[in-house]
C-alpha cells in the first residue's frame, strides 16, 4: 500500500516554506505571496492565500508553521478589531505588529513563526514590519520572507529602488517571487498580489501560466 | 437624605431606585479639598487647594495633580488614600495600553477604564465604592485637548469646565460667569486661584498651597505643573480682586 515515490504523512505539521513580500512604493504599499502550502512533499494547499486579513489596511505575510501562523493571525485580528473599536479610528500598523511581537516573543519556545506586517494608516503612511523567529521586531522599506526568500537575496539587494512607481513595483514584486519559485520546492503555485494605498485594497492573482519564470 | 434600612450595603437598591453608599460615598468627595478642571481657548488646566494643616509639613509633598502619560493629567480630590488608589490603577492601565498596543492611552479611554473599574465597587459587594474622584486632562493630535472626570458612581463625562469638592458650588458659579473657551490659559490662572480661595472662605486664615497644571501650546502640548512664582502671582492678584470685590459690596 504504500507508494514508495511519494511520502505523506497524514498528520505531519503543515508548513508554509514559502515566499512572502511586501515593498513600499511611492503612493503605496505592495504586498506578494506564492500560494504554496505543503506537508513533508505533499503539497496540501497549491493555491493558498498566505496574506491575511488583520485590519482594514494591514495585512499580514505568514511563513512557518501554518498552524502557528493561522491562530496567531486570529487573535491579532481580535485584539485589533476591539483596539480599533474602542480608539474610534483606524489603529497604527506599529500596534498591530506589537501585538504579534508579544504573542510571538511570549511563546518562542512553542511557535514556528515568522511574520511580515505591512499596512497603511493615518498617521505614518505605508509601513512594514518584519517579525522572524524568536519575537523581535524591525521596520524597513521592504521586505522578504520565508523559505523561496534565501534564493531571491541578490536580485532584491540589486533590483530595489526607493520611490518605485507602482508599475516598477509591481514588476518589481513579480519577478523576485516568481524567481523565488523557481528555485524553491517549497513554493510554487501561482502569486497573489495586494495593492494598499490610503483609498483601497486591491487585490490581484497571477496564475501559474502567466509567471514572468516558470 | 437617610437610607432607612436600604442604606446598609451597596448591593442593596432602595425603593425610589437609589443606591445610597453610592450616594454617601459622592458626599465623601463633597466634603473635601476642592479641584477644578477648564478647558480654555488654547488648553486645559487643572487646579487644586490643599490646606497646609501642620507647619511641620513639607511644602509641595503629597501631590493632587499627577502625570500619567506625558500628554495626560490626573487631579485627585475626596479621600485621598482612595484617590490614589484610582491612580495607580490608571498607571497600570496606561503602561500596559502602551505595552500592547505600541501608543499611549488617549484621555478618553483612560476615562472609561477608570470609570469601569470604579463602577465594580458599585455592584460587587467586595469592598466599599472608593470615595473620590479623579479629573483628567489630555491632548493628543486626534482629540485635542480634553477634560473627563470620572465619579464614584462610575459616572464619567467630557467637559469643558468641571470642579469637586467643597468648593464645587463656587467654582461651577464662576465658570458660568466667564467663558473660558474664549481665553487663553495664562488668562485664566487668576480666575482660577479666585475660585479656590473662594472656595474656602471660612478658612482663609489658614495656610494653603495651590497646584496648577497645564497643557497647552505653550507646554510643548505636555501636562506641566506651573512654576511656583507663577502661582504665587496669580493668588497675590487673585486676593486683590476679592479684597476689590468685597470692598465693592
Amino acid at each position: 500500500m504504500n507508494d514508495p515515490m511519494v511520502e505523506f504523512d497524514p498528520y505531519g505539521a503543515i508548513s508554509t516554506g514559502t515566499t512572502i513580500m511586501a515593498i513600499i512604493y511611492d503612493g503605496g504599499l505592495l504586498i506578494g505571496a506564492d500560494s504554496r502550502t505543503t506537508s513533508g512533499q505533499y503539497i496540501a494547499d497549491r493555491c493558498a492565500d498566505k496574506i491575511d486579513y488583520v485590519h482594514d489596511r494591514i495585512f499580514c505575510l505568514r511563513s512557518g508553521s501554518a498552524a502557528d501562523t493561522q491562530t496567531i493571525a486570529k487573535y491579532v485580528r481580535y485584539y485589533v478589531d476591539v483596539h480599533a473599536q474602542e480608539l474610534g479610528r483606524p489603529p497604527a500598523v506599529t500596534t498591530a505588529a506589537r501585538l504579534f511581537q508579544n504573542f510571538l516573543y511570549q511563546y518562542k519556545d512553542q511557535l514556528s513563526a515568522a511574520i511580515i506586517v505591512a499596512g497603511w494608516d493615518p498617521y505614518k503612511g505605508p509601513q512594514i514590519f518584519q517579525l522572524p523567529l524568536g519575537g523581535a521586531m524591525f521596520e524597513s522599506k521592504w521586505s522578504i520572507g520565508g523559505s523561496g526568500s534565501t534564493f531571491i537575496w541578490g536580485y532584491c539587494d540589486s533590483n530595489y529602488k526607493e520611490n518605485m512607481s507602482f508599475e516598477q513595483a509591481r514588476k518589481f514584486v513579480t519577478e523576485a517571487v516568481s524567481l523565488a519559485m523557481y528555485r524553491d520546492g517549497s513554493s510554487g503555485g501561482c502569486i497573489r498580489l495586494v495593492n494598499v494605498t490610503k483609498d483601497k485594497i486591491t487585490r490581484e492573482f497571477i496564475k501559474y501560466q502567466d509567471l514572468p519564470y516558470q | 437624605m437617610s437610607g432607612s434600612g436600604y442604606d446598609q450595603s451597596v448591593t442593596t437598591f432602595s425603593p425610589e431606585g437609589r443606591i445610597y453608599q453610592v450616594e454617601y460615598a459622592t458626599k465623601a468627595v463633597e466634603i473635601s479639598e476642592t479641584v477644578v478642571g477648564i478647558r480654555c481657548k488654547d488648553g486645559v488646566l487643572l487646579a487644586a487647594e490643599k490646606q497646609r494643616f501642620s507647619r511641620l509639613l513639607v511644602d509641595n509633598s503629597n501631590r493632587r495633580i499627577n502625570s500619567l502619560e506625558a500628554q495626560i493629567g490626573v487631579a485627585l480630590v475626596g479621600k485621598l488614600p482612595d484617590a490614589r488608589a484610582i491612580l495607580q490603577r490608571a498607571k497600570t492601565e496606561a503602561a500596559d495600553y502602551l505595552k500592547n498596543f505600541a501608543i499611549p492611552v488617549t484621555g478618553s479611554i483612560i476615562t472609561e477604564r477608570l470609570a469601569l473599574f470604579v463602577h465594580q465597587f458599585t455592584v460587587y459587594g467586595i469592598g466599599r465604592p472608593f470615595g473620590a474622584a479623579v479629573l483628567i486632562s489630555s491632548y493628543n493630535d486626534f482629540d485635542g485637548f480634553q477634560l473627563h472626570m470620572v465619579e464614584p458612581s462610575g459616572h464619567s463625562y467630557a467637559y469643558y469646565a468641571c470642579a469637586h469638592g467643597k468648593g464645587r458650588s463656587i467654582c461651577k458659579s464662576e465658570i458660568e460667569r466667564r467663558n473660558f473657551r474664549e481665553i487663553t490659559c495664562a488668562e485664566a490662572y487668576v480666575h482660577l486661584t479666585k475660585m479656590l480661595i473662594l472656595s474656602h472662605e471660612e478658612f482663609k486664615d489658614k495656610k494653603f498651597e495651590y497646584e496648577i497644571t497645564e497643557i497647552s501650546k505653550n507646554t510643548g502640548y505636555q501636562h506641566v505643573k506651573l512654576p511656583q512664582q507663577v502661582i504665587d502671582q496669580a493668588v497675590a492678584e487673585a486676593e486683590k480682586i476679592i479684597e476689590q470685590d468685597q470692598i465693592g459690596e
